[in-house]
């Protein structure tokens, strides 16, 4: 511009000096030329901007769809997952495909799932993978992690995607933010920039991956705490950057005349490393320069970058998209060159306008004045003017809009420039030749009408159908506007092709109108929901179903009770559970949910209900839900009905006791029948064949019974063929079994046998073949008689056995009536002969009857008779058939029992104590009479049956006087299976008080089997006993304090004697020593005055005194014998014997005795009083043996009486009288005089004190004249031979 | 031969036992002068020189002959007095008694009689006994030393 500013400077220098005026007009003319140039420039640099922002939003608005779309799939796959509670790979493999994302979506590189796996479990994972057919799967990274992730599904599962499987992504922290976010917000989330593990060596490119979570199938996932509970995994899509940008942009970044750039960074921040994209990586950016622009939210800003720059035109902007909660920034740079991008022209077109008429006006005006250099001017003027027009043609013809130049008045076209004829498809000088009616589809009256009635100064777009050279229609948009050329206002024309836009439009009109009417009439109901549930709109076929009309139904929610909604099961479905409430809760969709409602007709309506909620771009809430729901009250009835018809058919197959297969039928090519494979087998089957379902399932028959061919193959083939079933028995050798099998053939190529094992019977066929003959021989075994009458003829037969059982030979009774009748005895042949008429009276009658017959020897037999009547076709009775059983030891027994029962009932009637039996139950089964009598009834009728009546007769208590409960009686605890004897119990009725006491003794009664069956108790009332012995207790009592009061009285009697004898020692004693010394000093002195009578009579007082003495000192010693207490110990009597012997020597020495002294055994006693014993009886042996010679004194011990050993001291002394034996023991009792021989007669009494002391007796036998035997017992503490052996070991 | 005699104390409430006793040691011819008392007080006055005996040479007997049975205070408690007595616990004593009784010759020991003796009925036996206990306490066992008075 500045130099056609200065060419006119130059022009107005020259003016001036010819004419002020002219350039003061040239001035003018310039002045406002420029000025309409510089507004329509600005005009046009908005208009520019205008459809810079345009594109840059249509681009960003397109990632963001793309990404939604992404996001969409990706949720539909995290449904799929999550709703089957995990797939497998051929499901997954479907799933993908269905979505057909390479077509609908380019760019994607594929949709995988990625199983979170704790780390228990990793190694069963690994297994379970691996057993897919994947033997080198493992997960990686390796190394322990506190989690691990694997891909373990990502379709296309093929190339660069094969090096994700396993990829551990929770082990890269930028995957696991991604993830984490994706988890805990149960949202989409975009990961950071990365490099994809598919990324090989070459054409590397920025990536990032969306997440989808997967929770498990029925867990809570509404807070955090339990969406990282419930996480099973992530669906998610690994995008290489430049890939799905191009997807997205649908090759606009690769067309030659790009004028846009595009730069995606991840996040806010503008570099090199977070560069996702860069539309023409080739060109080198002003990066660090620019700082980043960031504007939050999701509004696209345009910013001009003048700062600096040069090319002040230059356009950039900058903005922020949020997707899935990652940041991109976009950067949109113009790049292309001016005039390619704004529409410059019209600048030119004023510039080069207004110039030439201001020029034209000063030249004229110039002209006017100087006519030569108006001619010169003139001239140089065209020159320029020509030039000028060359530049704007330059300018024209190169812009890569479509223009065109057309005569306002009659529609030819004036110019076109070279994307006109590229558009068009007409060469530029055809169209030279054309009218724009040519192309323009409307007359061209009508066009340039519409054109000139609306077009003023500042132009105007008009929509227009233009036809192009190949006869194709083209929406365009039309910028018209006026211009000057060839001095001519004529129309200026831009033309856009928007006939995309606008078949998309129409596209998007057609679809709406579509949409609405698949809504109106689609055979599903469709409702929509506002925000809080109100139902703003639905369709026809909602209204059919709800049975209310539009109108009636807007307003209404899902809530409403009206509908009454119950669950399959018949249970409530409350309005807030309806999908379209929990869509609109959660802002999940909710699928196939079963509820059934009531229609205004009160039927029962069930609707399959689908929700989708409507949420809003960058929104989480919905602000709307649409459901959808079909009628399947049918389908559920006839589901119903067919689940109910299969499992009826299937529990038939189950448990029907014949064993099903069905086969199918194996070719080869040649048609033939060669094999049959087992589809399906039932339980019967298994058990039958021994074969299980999962053995035989899929597996050809040869291989399953190990036959070639298969078995019955060619009876299945022709089945199969000719459709007919069939069945056969047979001897399946493989099971050894005999198989009755049936075939029916359910359809072409299949057969099913239905098989039973008849193996059982054809033994049992077998076996009564075999028992027929057994029979006859045991019928001869066990000694039964048979017997056949027939009633026509009025014969009878009767077997051998028959007549052997009495006593006969066969040939001894002939074949007659008679024969048993007159053998019958008396008392049984009436009701015997009643019995069979009946029986042949009555077809129902059983004859079985016992009665006696007669043996031959006389006496009777007892038989047992058991007869049928055969009858003919009319139910006439032609013959009697019968047996004879021989019963009479059965009979004996049967008496000897009953007499063995009536003896015991004879027993238990005479019993005084109370007998009773109960069952279980504790119903008496059987009682004596004394039970009356023991519970007080009066007769053993009025006695309760039960025990549980017992508690209202009467109370019982424990001998502790406490209350004893039912279950405490005898007959529970019996029951229990307590045994007890004597248990008291004390009893009272409660109707009269009577209280007794009874002993009782229980046990079960136990079947053979050991089970209680019932209980025996005895009772018997011990009340007088008790009372005897209560009082014998008091006896007792009263009898120890008797005994100590007489111990007391014998103490005291006791001391007294004690004290007695004390003063008998002392008292006595010095009396008669002064006797004694005074008559020795009287001897003394008096010794020579004396006559021979009066020493005589002194020695004498002297003897007398003396055997006093003794005689005192006996008795205290016998005394003292009675009051020293026993130290008891084993006493050797051998040493006794000896001492004692010792003892005696003064005495024995000057004696001829002949001693018998044998060992003695030990005893049990005093030591020192039984040497006493020995003293005194071998002292009385000596004594009275003095006039023996040679004297014989034997000691002995022979027998034994009450325990003790019997010893004797025989002598052959002088003896006694035996009618005085009583009196040898008595204290100062003697049988001979002191003259013969002297003693005191103390000696053998203490003998029997001493032994009597012991426990044990004495006793003496002799004859006078004829010596004397001493008998004493003593208990031993070892035998004589003990003692025997005892020292024969020494 | 000239024998030392030391003087005896029988203590004896029996006329007549007292006599044959005399008589016994006489037979013997203990020269001796035998101090007699007739119950267990005058005993102890004699021992303690008081009463009647208040005029008696000094010095214990060489053996006190102590019959059991005595009037007002018996020969038991003349025995535990003594013997629990300093002045008097060494003095030989000779319970002599016409009882066997196992309780008094048990006690007799037990206070710390020195012998005990049961008078034999006869008289010759009597003597003898009397003669060895006389020759034996007061001619050959050597009394403790006697006490210093004062």
């Amino acid at each position: 511009m500045n130099q056609h500013e200065n060419k006119i400077t130059g022009l107005t220098q020259g003016a001036i000096r010819r004419g002020w005026q002219a350039s003061v007009l040239l001035l003018a003319g310039l002045i406002t030329t420029a000025l309409v140039a510089l507004h329509t420039k600005s005009e046009v640099d908005v208009a520019a901007k205008r459809e810079f922002d345009f594109v840059c939003n249509e681009i960003k608005t397109k990632i963001l769809d793309r990404l939604s779309a992404h996001e969409q799939i990706l949720r539909s796959g995290a449904a799929f997952y999550e709703d089957d509670d995990g797939v497998s790979r051929e499901e997954w493999r479907r799933f993908t495909e269905r979505q057909k994302v390479e077509q609908h979506l380019p760019g994607i590189q594929g949709i995988g799932f990625a199983l979170l796996i704790p780390p228990q479990n990793l190694a069963q994972h690994v297994q379970e993978i691996r057993a897919q057919g994947f033997p080198d799967y493992h997960v990686w990274p390796d190394g322990k992690r506190e989690s691990y992730s694997s891909v373990i599904y990502l379709e296309p599962f093929t190339n660069r995607n094969l090096r994700a499987f396993g990829y551990d992504m929770f082990s890269e922290p930028v995957r696991r933010a991604a993830m984490e976010r994706a988890r805990d917000q149960d949202a989409a989330a975009l990961s950071e920039k990365i490099v994809l593990v598919q990324e090989t060596e070459k054409n590397v490119q920025a990536g990032t991956l969306m997440y989808v979570p997967v929770y498990r199938f029925g867990m809570p996932h509404d807070t955090i705490v339990q969406r990282r509970n419930a996480i099973l995994g992530w669906v998610y899509s690994p995008y290489r950057m430049n890939d799905l940008m191009h997807g997205i942009l649908g090759g606009w970044d690769l067309t030659d005349q790009k004028q846009i750039r595009l730069e995606v960074f991840d996040g806010e921040m503008v570099s090199a490393d977070t560069l996702l994209y860069d539309s023409q990586p080739g060109e080198t950016q002003r990066m660090g320069t620019l700082k980043s622009v960031g504007v939050h939210g999701d509004s696209v800003s345009g910013n001009r970058q003048t700062g600096g720059l040069p090319h002040e035109s230059r356009l950039t902007s900058q903005s922020k998209v949020v997707s899935n909660g990652r940041p991109w920034t976009l950067r949109f740079t113009r790049t292309g060159s001016l005039s390619a991008m704004t529409d410059y022209g019209k600048v030119w077109l004023v510039v080069f306008g207004g110039t030439s008429v201001s020029l034209l006006i000063s030249g004229l005006f110039f002209v006017l004045n100087t006519r030569t250099k108006a001619l010169q001017m003139a001239r140089e003027l065209s020159t320029k003017l020509a030039q000028s027009e060359q530049s704007y043609r330059n300018q024209f013809a190169s812009n890569s809009a479509v223009m065109l130049l057309v005569d306002p008045t009659d529609g030819t076209i004036l110019e076109v420039n070279a994307a006109a004829v590229s558009f068009y498809g007409y060469s530029r000088e055809r169209l030279l030749t054309m009218r724009i009616s040519d192309i323009n589809t409307k007359p061209l009256a009508e066009a340039l009408q519409i054109v000139t009635s609306t077009l003023s100064e500042q132009g105007h777009r008009f929509q227009f159908q233009h036809r192009l050279a190949n006869g194709a229609l083209r929406d365009v948009e039309v910028s018209i506007s006026y211009i000057q050329f060839g001095g001519r206002s004529v129309f200026h024309s831009i033309v856009f092709d928007v006939t995309d836009r606008k078949l998309m439009l129409e596209a998007i009109q057609e679809s709406e109108i579509r949409h609405r009417s698949i809504f109106t009439v689609m055979a599903e109901g469709v409702v929509l929901q506002a925000a809080d549930g109100t139902i703003t709109d639905c369709n026809l076929y909602a209204e059919k179903l709800l049975g209310l009309t539009r109108d009636e139904i807007k307003g209404l929610t899902s809530v409403d009770p009206r509908w009454r909604a119950v669950h399959p099961d018949g249970s409530p479905f409350p309005g807030e559970d309806h999908p379209a409430m929990v869509s609109l809760r959660t802002g999940r969709a909710c699928h196939d949910v079963l509820l059934g409602i009531q229609l205004p007709d009160e039927s029962r309506r069930w609707l399959n209900i689908n929700s989708e909620p409507m949420v809003r771009k960058g929104e989480t809430q919905p602000y709307a839900v649409v459901s959808s729901f079909s009628d399947i009250t049918e389908r559920m009835q006839s589901e119903v009905a067919l689940r109910e018809s299969e499992m009826q058919f299937r529990s038939l197959f189950e448990t029907m006791t014949e064993g099903v297969a069905i086969h199918e039928l194996v070719r080869d090519p040649e048609e033939h029948a060669v094999d049959y494979r087992i589809l399906d087998v039932n339980p019967a089957y298994e058990r039958q064949t021994g074969i299980t379902a999962a053995q035989a399932k899929g597996q050809l028959a040869s291989q399953i019974y190990g036959t070639t061919p298969a078995p019955y193959l060619d009876v299945y083939e022709q089945a199969t063929r000719t459709r007919v079933g069939c069945s056969f028995e047979t001897y399946f050798l493989q099971l050894q079994r005999h198989f009755e099998i049936s075939v029916c053939i359910p359809k072409p190529g299949f057969f099913a046998t239905v098989f039973m094992d008849i193996t059982q019977r054809k033994q049992s066929e077998a076996a009564l073949r075999e028992s027929e003959s057994r029979l006859r021989l045991s019928v001869q075994a066990a000694n039964i008689g048979l017997w056949d009458w027939d009633l026509v003829t009025n014969t009878v037969y009767y077997s051998p056995q028959w007549k052997s059982q009495i006593g006969y030979r066969d040939d001894e009774i002939a074949n007659r009536l008679d024969e048993w009748q007159c053998r019958t005895h008396p008392d049984d042949l009436e009701p015997k002969l009643q019995k069979i008429r009946a029986c042949i009276e009555n077809p129902q009658g059983q004859y079985d009857i016992e009665f006696r017959l007669r043996h031959k020897d006389g006496s009777y037999r007892w038989i047992n008779a058991l007869a049928d009547v055969l009858r003919d076709a009319d139910g006439k009775p032609v013959r009697m058939l019968g047996c004879h059983l021989d019963i009479t030891e059965r009979k004996k027994a049967d008496e000897a029992l009953r007499q063995s029962e009536a003896k015991l009932r004879t027993a238990l009637a005479s019993m005084t104590d109370a007998v009773f039996i109960s069952d279980v139950q504790g119903q008496f089964i059987d009682f004596n009479d004394a039970f009356a009598t023991f519970h007080r009834f009066k007769t053993r009728e009025q006695c309760a049956k039960r025990l549980a009546e017992y508690p209202d007769i009467l109370d019982v208590f424990m001998p502790s006087g406490e209350l004893a409960p039912l279950e405490q009686w005898a007959v529970p605890r019996a029951l229990r299976g307590e045994t007890v004897t004597n248990a008291e119990y004390i009893l009272r009725r409660k109707d009269t008080n009577e209280t007794w006491v009874g002993s009782y003794s229980f046990a079960p009664i136990r079947d053979k089997n050991g089970t209680i069956v019932g209980s025996v108790v005895v009772g018997r009332d011990i009340t007088e006993r008790k009372q005897a012995e209560d009082s014998i207790r008091e006896l007792n009592r009263t009898l120890e304090r008797r005994v100590q009061e007489r111990t007391a009285e014998l103490r005291a009697a006791n001391e007294e004697l004690e004290s007695f004898s004390y003063s008998v020692s002392h008292d006595l004693r010095a009396p008669l020593r002064h006797v004694h010394g005074y008559v020795e000093m009287l001897a003394m002195e008096a010794d020579g005055h004396l006559s021979e009578k009066g020493r005589h009579y002194l020695k004498t007082i002297a003897e007398a005194s003396e055997e006093m003495g003794v005689l005192i000192d006996n008795l205290l010693a016998f005394s003292r014998m009675g009051r020293t207490e026993m130290r008891e110990a084993s006493v050797d009597l051998d040493v006794l014997v000896r001492e004692t012997l010792r003892d005696m020597d003064p005495t024995t020495s000057n004696r001829n005795i002949v001693w018998k002294i044998p060992p003695l055994p030990a005893a049990q006693g005093d030591s020192a009083m039984l040497k006493q014993v020995l003293a005194n009886l071998l002292g009385n042996a000596v004594k009275y043996t003095g006039p023996r010679n040679p004297a014989e004194i034997e000691i002995g011990c022979e027998g034994e009486e009450n325990g003790r050993a019997i010893f004797f001291v025989r002598d052959n002394g002088v003896g006694f009288d035996p009618q005085y034996t009583h009196k040898l023991f008595g204290v100062f009792q003697r049988l001979h005089r002191a003259d013969e021989f002297e003693g005191t007669g103390i000696g053998l009494a203490n003998v029997r004190r001493i032994i009597a002391r012991h426990g044990g007796r004495t006793w003496a036998e002799g004859a006078e004249g004829k010596g004397a035997t001493f008998y004493f017992t003593l208990k031993v503490t070892s035998t004589l031979a003990q003692t025997q052996r005892n020292e024969s070991q020494l | 031969m000239m024998i030392t005699v030391k003087r005896i104390l029988l203590a004896e409430d029996s006329d007549r036992d007292a006599e044959l006793t005399l008589e016994a040691l006489a037979q013997y011819n203990v020269i001796n002068e035998i101090a007699r008392v007739r119950d267990g007080s005058e005993t102890l006055d004699y021992l303690y020189r008081r009463g009647q005996f208040v005029s008696r040479p000094v010095g214990n007997p060489a053996v006190v002959l102590l019959d059991l049975k005595m009037p007002k205070m018996d020969g038991l408690e003349v025995l535990r007095q003594m013997k629990s007595d300093p002045q008097l616990r060494l003095i030989p004593v000779v319970v002599m008694s016409s009882s066997r009784e196992e309780q008094d010759h048990l006690m007799s020991y037990e206070l710390g009689a020195n012998a005990y003796v049961v008078k034999p009925v006869k008289f010759n036996e009597f003597v003898n006994a009397v003669k060895q206990i006389g020759a034996f306490w007061a001619l050959i066992n050597e009394p403790p030393p006697e006490p210093h008075v004062g």
